[in-house]
């Protein structure tokens, strides 16, 4: 029994060599596709089995963002990448458990042995998957962040010129050293923002081979009945990874979208200060 | 000559650019699909459901509010109308009575009158009757009297004849 990290190659298409995670990928694509054209062909303001289907999952999805990004408004702007985060980890996830899955392959000989190489893998078991998501949503959520606040805003959470300059134009020694730490702390903050892709993408990946694992090694010891409840843990695990990946992601869209820390509470201030005035 | 050991690691790990990409172009499809198809015109549609069930419901507070500013005038109305009909059967009926009273006065004078006419016309014809009863009578009485008397004299006779009518005529 071998289970590699890397996605296995199974077969090939026009020189193109696809991988078991990528079938499952791909046969998860074409799903979604079909899924979204027959849900475009039915929809109407008084709607179908499908479309209340899928609506009462939004409604469900919305109760949990609105709290994490305090308005509705908010939500159904980031409901796109969030909500395709959470259906296509979900359903990736939840796909592994089908029967068929690791025991459905392919024999070759790796390394003068002949194997039997699965022809589905969990597409989320392929670090490159969990890679292309969470590069999507850390780099979704800067996107978010300039068009929000603008370019020079937002960057300056991150490479903080602006501050330095306003400290310099004080002459304030204390101010410029306090500009310096923050300069740096930016700098972390841009370390940190490779560190969220990192963390996405392993911690998805880590998971889910994890369970592969363990699925295999249990489904080989006993065949019936015992994968059982593993499998249920798998289905809650499947669940929660998906919702793990996309109410980060939705805080990290949320977090970038808001103004920097100072800017808000100096507007909030200045308001406060000039509303006697307005009165 | 070796490959570079942060590349070493990555490949360890199953990560290949192309795999990457293709995953990539996999996700990024499902993406636009379910962000053009799915979720920005069913957000439309929820909002505009959403729009229309509080419209409705606005609507059904104003209607509710009319109906029972309707029910108020109605009600208002009918006792209006309640009030003026009974005025109405009031007025009728003293008129009604006024006309009786008029009539039955009209009438009784009438009875008066065609009584009267008739005690008239019977006192007439009683009287009519009479004068013929009595010169029937008179006759009557003067023959009785001329056959009573036809054994008497003249003179007596004339006198009995004539007391007998004078009687006749006296009674």
């Amino acid at each position: 029994m071998n289970i590699p990290i890397a996605a296995e190659p199974v077969f090939s298409i026009g020189g193109f060599v696809f991988t078991n995670a990528l079938v499952n990928s791909t046969i998860l694509m074409i799903a979604f596709v079909i899924f979204a054209g027959a849900l475009r062909a039915s929809m109407s303001v008084i709607p179908g089995k499908l479309q209340n289907a899928f609506e009462a999952a939004l409604e469900f999805l919305f109760g949990y963002f609105d709290q994490v990004t305090g308005s509705r408004e908010k939500s159904k702007r980031f409901l796109p990448i969030v909500g395709t985060l959470f259906f296509f980890i979900l359903l990736s996830n939840w796909m592994g458990l089908l029967p068929g899955t690791g025991s459905i392959g392919v024999w070759q000989t790796i390394e003068g042995h002949r194997e039997l190489v699965p022809l589905f893998r969990p597409a989320s078991s392929d670090l490159n998957l969990t890679l292309a998501m969470a590069l999507i949503s850390v780099l979704s959520s800067h996107l978010i962040g300039m068009v929000s606040l603008g370019f020079f805003t937002h960057w300056n959470k991150f490479i903080q010129l602006g501050t330095i300059w306003k400290a310099l134009k004080t002459l304030n020694p204390m101010k410029i050293l306090v500009a310096l730490i923050e300069f740096l702390v930016g700098f972390i903050e841009l370390f940190s923002e490779a560190a969220k892709v990192v963390s996405l993408s392993l911690r998805l990946f880590g998971n889910v081979f994890a369970g592969e694992v363990l699925m295999t090694v249990i489904s080989s010891l006993v065949a019936f009945f015992v994968p059982l409840p593993f499998m249920a843990m798998e289905i809650i695990v499947g669940i929660v990874q998906a919702t793990v990946f996309a109410m980060l992601t939705l805080v990290y869209l949320t977090i970038m979208s808001s103004p920097p820390h100072g800017e808000g509470e100096h507007a909030e201030h200045h308001d406060a200060e000039h509303a006697p005035a307005h009165a | 000559m070796t490959e570079p050991a942060s590349v070493g690691l990555l490949a360890s790990l199953g990560i290949n650019a192309t795999y990457f990409v293709a995953q990539l172009i996999n996700f990024s499809i499902v993406l636009v699909v379910m962000w053009k198809w799915v979720y920005t015109p069913l957000l439309k549609i929820m909002d505009k459901r959403a729009k229309d069930i509080a419209d409705g419901l606005a609507n059904a507070k104003r209607a509710e509010s009319a109906l029972v500013d309707a029910q108020a005038e109605k009600d208002r109305i009918v006792s209006d109308a309640r009030a003026e009909a009974h005025a109405l059967i009031e007025e009728t009926r003293a008129k009604a009575e006024a006309i009786r009273a008029e009539k039955m006065t009209l009438a009784k004078k009438e009875i008066e009158t065609a009584v009267e006419e008739a005690k008239e016309r019977i006192k007439g014809e009683k009287l009519a009757a009479f004068e013929s009863l009595k010169g029937e009578i008179g006759n009557l009485v003067a023959l009785a009297t001329e056959k009573v008397a036809s054994g008497i004299n003249d003179k007596d006779r004339k006198t009995l004849v004539e007391k007998a009518v004078s009687d006749l005529s006296g009674s």
